[in-house]
């Protein structure tokens, strides 16, 4: 006997959110399997991290190294120039490569900075320091920080002047300086930054 | 605290590379501080032998 209208439009309606359920079922499955990806890779690369750092102590260890080499030749080609024989050529050669070597040592301090900054920065991640204690590795190591200004900019290239219990002072190139709650500060630090301090007038 | 792990990889990236090139350059100023060391020594030596050719050819005459 065929169904009346109504009970075929009631069976259509039935099917329909029946076949939303299973929808939103099957969404809702593949959300969390995203989820799980998602922490899985962030896993993956907090790991890729710590493996990075331990490669790069060794670079440093070795770079020592090659500091100390560089400053020994250095200092036997620096004791030439004593010499009053010395041609004027080879002296001002000798001392350009001294200017040279002084200015590489200089670079490598920067890198030692940001490397001890980087460390800070990646033992936060891991929850191994409390928030004054990331800020305070973040400030011993010179690091450039970020500040998001009244503008809704993320800007680069601030210092820290001071680390209070809960809050942080941080100044620019231009001699500004804002006190920021600590907790607030720190969730800038792993953001892009979306302008540098220079790029415009404070 | 929201970090971007991304980010620090991309600042230790950067670390390594220019580790790696101030690494190159004081092996270079090394070599080259040597190289210079080396060249003084050899015209020093050079004078020293003119000089004693000079001297035996003044004692000859």
């Amino acid at each position: 006997m065929p169904e009346s209208l109504s009970e075929r439009l009631a069976a259509i309606k039935e099917a329909q959110a029946q076949k939303i359920s299973e929808v939103n079922e099957a969404h809702g499955e593949a959300l969390k399997t995203n989820e799980m990806h998602d922490a899985q890779t962030e896993a993956q690369r907090e790991d890729e991290l710590r493996t990075e750092l331990g490669g790069i102590k060794e670079g440093f260890n070795d770079a020592q190294k090659d500091v100390r080499d560089a400053s020994f030749a250095v200092g036997e080609a620096k004791a030439m120039l004593r010499d009053p024989d010395i041609d004027p050529e080879t002296r001002m050669a000798v001392q350009a490569l001294v200017e040279e070597a002084r200015g590489k040592f200089d670079q490598f301090d920067k890198l030692k900075e940001r490397r001890k900054a980087l460390e800070g920065e990646i033992a936060a991640l891991n929850g191994e320091l409390s928030p004054s204690q990331q800020v305070e590795s973040l400030m011993t190591a010179g690091a450039d920080v970020r500040v998001l200004r009244s503008s809704g900019q993320l800007e680069g290239g601030w210092k820290i002047m001071h680390n209070l219990d809960t809050k942080v002072v941080v100044y620019n190139s231009e001699g500004v300086n804002k006190t920021v709650p600590t907790e607030e500060f720190l969730s800038w630090q792993g953001r892009e930054v979306t302008q540098e301090a220079n790029e415009k007038p404070i | 605290m929201a970090k971007n792990t991304a980010v620090l990889k991309q600042d230790l990236e950067a670390l390594k590379q220019d580790l790696i090139n101030v690494r190159k350059s004081l092996v270079d100023i090394s070599k080259r501080a040597r190289k210079f060391k080396a060249v003084v020594a050899d015209k020093k030596k050079m004078s020293e032998v003119k000089n004693a050719i000079d001297q035996a050819y003044k004692n000859i005459k």
